[in-house]
């Protein structure tokens, strides 16, 4: 069995890297592939909480490219998903506690009993991103529809394509159609515009990604979230399936159902 | 001997500016030399204020620990670095086996790993240290090598396999005087080179007899000339070209993709990209800039000095353009982009401002055309 080793990355902090990472590994794990998330954000390691498996964390990734346990050893099971796993990073560590050539050898080793391994990128383009982007195969680019964090993206893209990794495909998330009806916010034509890269996806904004992740719990598990059907029709997209693009008459529909649930309080959604 | 009279003797500083000199006494034992030297530097702790020395330590011939120790000394009470020694050339004629007129050992003596003590880094950030009896441990602080710092933010061109037109060979005859960097930049093998492939270049050269309104203010003189200080004037004018730029090869650069932001492009020759140029990135040629998609980032046509240099850009939202020397900016109150859905779109520098028309082909006079303003 030859996996595929993703690496999500961003560039920008606090696009939501973390969260695409557990909801894309939860929904590929529902469709019934064997995954493996990697948290290699060594230090700042925030992948167990999002998956509500910080308490069951023994070994990390530093621990197994040390070699003081086995891989096995290091890699958690899913509360819910019996065939997804979680290798936490260490949060006693560095950046540089791993090497690129490390984590490439245990990427290639994951990769044969594995039908995905997803590496959740941390944030910057030093140490921590060039290990990750070594070991990967593909690239999935998590942005939001700021300016500062397309710039960023914009960036990883040329060092992604920089090392070998061409054709990253972009997910955009946290789209708060309010915003974009208004003028207020870049909607996806002018992203794609800009950044010229293939839209795997489209994430509205949607507080039920807070509270998922607060509880621990990915969003995709619920079936009232409209982010969290956004994250099953990427995973189908990863998979290979043709799910119908959020054109624009889908893509109102869940947009309306946002805008209800925004309308409510009535304010735009303005976490970082 | 009293003490002050010791503290003289022993060290003399010599020169000014950035050309300070210590300058030891050979004569004295070295314990001596030590001690006279840590009184002269606690009595004059108030002179120095970081900056680099030399010391001259006579006709004494000290060994690499005596140096290093010296070096500590100094580099420890004063916050100086040094960065040479010298010692009197006769010195240097007797044989390394001939013992120096007072060599001996210390007590305190630190035992240093041999190292050059002649490259020094910059004087570390430390509190002032108290001139008391060195520790062994300080001595590992003495000689780092210098670090050196990759340039993470320069993607590296070649990565991106562009095409290069093949150089046409130069013809000495038709390029002028290299003294003028201006009139350089219109010798003929960039124009021949880009002709291939630059529609811009094609119109520089046909223009190139008939001097036409819009490069009528921009004889290569002007350039040396120009009495406002301009951003490149005092680079073209006094330092010497950049090693990237002084290639012999006057080519065009084909870029067959985006360019992103972080990027930088330098080229010597004519720069074509076929995509967009995104904000943050840079192109930087010598010659002309065409970009066949959105130009978003900075960039710099005839960047040796050639004012006649182009950018033609089918769209154009770059908040900063640079022809040789001129610089046009946006002035900053502007909403949207003014040049995004207009067409193919052209700058040019005209009166020492960069002007903006509408891209009509290579045989339009662009006399007018509109200030930048991004």
């Amino acid at each position: 069995m030859t996996g595929r080793t993703i690496v999500i990355t961003s560039g920008k902090g606090g696009v939501g890297k973390t969260t695409a990472t557990a909801n894309l590994g939860t929904a590929l794990a529902m469709r019934g592939h064997k995954v493996v998330v990697i948290d290699t954000d060594i230090g700042l390691r925030n992948l167990d909480v999002i998956m509500g498996l910080e308490n069951r964390i023994v070994y990390d990734l530093v621990n197994v490219i040390e070699g003081k346990c086995k891989m096995h050893q290091a890699m958690i099971r899913d509360k819910h998903q019996l065939e997804l796993f979680l290798i936490p990073a260490a949060q006693t560590r560095d950046k540089d506690s791993i090497g690129p050539e490390q984590l490439r050898e245990l990427c290639e080793k994951l990769e044969s009993e594995f039908d995905y391994v997803l590496m959740d990128c941390p944030a910057g383009i030093e140490g921590g991103f060039k290990n990750a982007v070594a070991a990967a195969k593909e690239a999935i680019l998590v942005t939001t529809p700021e300016v500062s964090a397309i710039r960023d993206a914009d960036r990883v893209i040329g060092l992604l394509e920089a090392s070998e990794l061409h054709r990253p495909k972009l997910i955009i998330n946290r789209i708060d159609t309010n915003m974009v009806k208004h003028g207020d916010m870049m909607n996806k034509d002018d992203i794609v515009e800009l950044l010229s890269v293939e839209v795997l996806g489209l994430v509205p904004a949607d507080e039920h990604t807070i509270t998922a992740a607060n509880r621990g719990i990915p969003v995709v598990y619920d079936k009232k979230a409209p982010s969290g059907s956004a994250f099953l029709r990427i995973a189908a997209r990863v998979d290979g399936d043709e799910v119908p693009f959020m054109d624009l008459e889908p893509r109102l529909s869940i947009m309306d159902r946002v805008k209800g649930l925004v309308g409510l309080n009535g304010r735009a959604y303005s976490h970082a | 001997m009293t003490q002050n009279s010791t503290k003289n003797s022993v060290v003399q500083v010599s020169g000014r500016g950035t050309n300070v000199e210590f300058i030891i006494d050979d004569v004295s034992p070295f314990d001596q030399i030590i001690k006279g030297l840590r009184d002269y530097l606690v009595e004059n702790r108030g002179m120095w204020s970081g900056g680099a020395i030399a010391v001259n330590v006579g006709n004494r011939l000290t060994s690499r620990d005596q140096l290093n120790e010296i070096k500590k000394i100094i580099e420890y009470g004063s916050g100086l670095t040094v960065i040479r020694f010298s010692c009197s050339p006769e010195t240097m004629a007797t044989p390394p086996s001939d013992p120096g007129p007072v060599r001996p050992l210390q007590h305190n003596e630190v035992i240093i790993p041999a190292r050059k003590p002649t490259v020094a880094p910059p004087p570390p950030v430390r509190p002032a240290a108290a001139p008391a009896a060195p520790s062994v441990v300080e001595a590992s602080r003495i000689v780092q090598p210098p670090k050196t710092y990759p340039q993470h933010n320069e993607v590296i061109i070649p990565e991106r396999k562009p095409t290069v037109v093949p150089p046409l060979p130069v013809d000495p005859v038709a390029t002028p005087a290299a003294s003028n960097e201006a009139t350089r930049q219109t010798g003929m093998p960039i124009k021949e080179a880009a002709q291939v492939v630059s529609p811009t270049q094609t119109h520089r050269q046909d223009n190139a007899a008939t001097p036409e309104p819009i490069r009528v203010q921009h004889e290569p003189s002007d350039v040396v000339e120009a009495e406002q200080p301009l951003l490149m004037d005092e680079e073209l004018g006094n330092s010497p070209r950049p090693s990237y730029l002084q290639s012999q090869r006057d080519t065009a650069l084909l870029v067959k993709s985006t360019c992103r932001s972080g990027e930088i492009i330098r080229h010597q020759g004519d720069v074509v990209v076929l995509g967009d140029v995104n904000p943050g990135a840079e192109v930087v040629a010598s010659g002309d800039i065409a970009v066949f998609g959105c130009l978003r980032g900075f960039a710099h046509a005839g960047s040796e000095g050639d004012t006649k240099a182009t950018i033609v850009a089918l769209s154009l939202g770059s908040p900063r353009l640079q022809i040789g020397p001129h610089v046009g900016i946006s002035s900053g109150n502007k909403v949207e982009p003014k040049y995004t859905d207009s067409g193919p779109v052209i700058a040019y520098a005209r009166r020492r401002s960069i002007h903006v028309a509408l891209f009509k082909g290579r045989f339009f006079k662009y006399g007018k055309g509109e200030l930048y303003d991004g």
